[in-house]
Formats: structure tokens, sequence, C-alpha cells
């Protein structure tokens, strides 16, 4: 594993670990940087982006993540799921 | 169960029938026109082709015996006027029409449907509040009185529920919470479940991303919309 690759998966498992103690903020500031390391799937990046934005009921922010998802992958069934709950 | 005539397949009418049976209703769905009777034959339960305007047809199908029904004929002003006096005429207890303007359902009032509906307003009138203020829903529950759903105000975050004195301050009941509760799913990928607090304890806490369920007026939805 590169060393990008590596320190993409750090600030992804971060991320993840702040979603789950309900930091929704920072765990975005992860997701971002893991993003801008332009490695790993963008659509993970993005998916778990656009969660954290409805844990904090950004709902606009995070129907145009899903989107993202959507726009890179149109199979992608959780963003797909979320996304209409969301318009519901 | 309840069981519903379905009169008139086209888009309202069709949505109408699906919504109904996906509910757990019963439909019988009725339209004159074969195409869509074939357009439809394989998705819904019952579906026959038939002049609605004909009373004895109507019998035939034991429409007299229904629940309620809904009646969408398209642009046909007069046949949805007849169909509904030909239902009040059966004792159909709950006739709910399709009206095309105004005068339209005035008239459908005026012979006694007990529900007119203008779907493209009427949708209009819930998506651009959505798309106002997405994340709100609100039902009307009595004049002037609504149950809506807030996303949970920033200066309510980490207080408790009832050092809010929500009752005092903004003449409203918070009737329920729904909390989204982080989880990790199978795939390693974030996600949540949705817990529901009804009736909220006194002392919860409220966090970021909970919705708040609250009864109010109009008056004080726009406060909580001011809030956000």
């Amino acid at each position: 594993m590169s060393e990008k690759q590596q320190k993409y998966e750090n600030h992804m498992e971060q991320g993840k670990l702040y979603f789950l103690n309900e930091k929704y903020k920072e765990a975005i500031a992860e997701y971002t940087k893991a993003l801008d390391l332009d490695v790993g799937k963008k659509t993970e990046v993005y998916y778990n982006m656009g969660i954290a934005y409805e844990g904090m009921n950004n709902t606009e922010q995070a129907q145009k993540t899903y989107q993202e998802v959507l726009n890179i992958d149109p199979d992608h069934q959780l963003a797909k799921k979320h996304l209409d709950d969301m318009l519901e | 169960m309840k069981s519903f005539a379905i009169i008139g397949l086209g888009r309202f009418g069709s949505a109408m029938a699906r919504s109904i049976e996906k509910e757990g209703g019963e439909i019988i769905a009725i339209d004159i026109d074969a195409e869509k009777i074939r357009e439809f034959e394989n998705e819904f339960t019952s579906v026959v082709e038939a002049d609605s305007t004909d009373i004895n047809a109507l019998k035939d199908l034991g429409v007299a015996d229904v629940d309620g029904a809904v009646v969408s004929v398209g642009e046909k002003m007069g046949e949805s006027i007849l169909i509904t006096l030909l239902l009040k005429e059966l004792k159909v207890p709950l006739i709910m029409v399709k009206a095309l303007d105004k005068l339209h359902g005035k008239v459908l009032k005026k012979i006694g449907a007990n529900n007119v509906v203008y779907p493209e307003k009427d949708v209009a009138e819930i998506v651009s509040k959505r798309l106002l203020w997405p994340g709100y829903n609100e039902i009307p529950l009595a004049p002037g009185l609504f149950m809506v759903e807030v996303n949970a105000p920033k200066e309510f975050l980490g207080k408790k529920l009832k050092n809010l004195k929500i009752r005092e301050k903004y003449e409203a009941n918070v009737v329920a919470i729904k909390r989204k509760e982080p989880l990790l799913n199978k795939e390693g990928q974030t996600d949540y479940t949705e817990k529901i607090f009804a009736p909220p304890s006194a002392s919860i806490t409220i966090k970021e991303g909970d919705t708040l369920i609250i009864v109010c007026n109009k008056k004080m939805i726009e406060t909580f919309r001011e809030m956000n």
C-alpha cells in the first residue's frame, strides 16, 4: 500500500470514528482530507460524507453529496436509498 | 380492510390505486379505455373495463359496497360530475374527485363530493415547501394548528427538554423526538438507525441531528424555521 493510500485509509477510519461518536463536523473534515488525496474510492468518501451531513440535519449538503455518489456510480444502492428517503 | 373504486386510470388515478394497494387497501380499478386496462391489468389486483357513467355497470361491479371512490377522468368535466352524482345515488360514503379548476371544484362540492382535490396545485404546495425548507413536513390538525417536523434548533442542542420551556416560550408541545443512531453497516460504511422517543422524557437532552415533532400554530412554525 502506498503512503498516500495509507493516509487515505487513516482519514476514512478517523472520519468514521468521529461519526460514530456523533462528531459530524470532524468526520466531514477527515473525509475531505481523504478526498483531497485523490486516491481510493470517491463514492465511499462521498457516501460517508452524505451520512455525516444527514447526521447534522444538513439536508441540502447531504442531497448534493449523495448526488455526487450517483454521478460516479448510478447503481449505488445506499446513496439511492438515502436520497429517496430525503425526497419522499 | 377498506375497499375503494378508482375510476379513471390516468396519472392521478393510477397513482392513487398504487398507493392504496401498497397501504393494504382493496381496490377495483375502472377505466373505459381498453388500452389503460392492458397497461395496468398485471399491476393491480382488480382492473375492469367499464363505462362509469352507466349506473348499472357500477352496480354490477359492486361499487355500491365500497368504502370510498376516487374519480379522476382527465379533462372530461361533464363525465366526472355525472359519475359523482351516480356515486352519491349509490350512497358511496366517501367520494374524492379530481377537479380541473375552481368552478369544477365548486360544482363537485355542491353535488356532494366529500373531497375535491387539485393534484398539481396540492403537490406544488407541498413540494415548494420542501424546496424552501428541506426537512420540514407539516400536517394540519385543525384550523391554525399543525403537527410539524423541525430540525432541532442550534440553541436547543445539549439542553434538557424540560429546561427549554418550549410550551411557555413557543406555545408548542413536543410530542416526539426522532434521533439518528450512528452505526457501521456490514460493509464497514457508516449509516444510522432512527430511534423515536414518543412521548419524549422531560429529562431527554437534545442532540445535533434530532428532529422534533411539534404541535403548534402557523406563526410558531415560522419561528422554528427562522431558528435554524
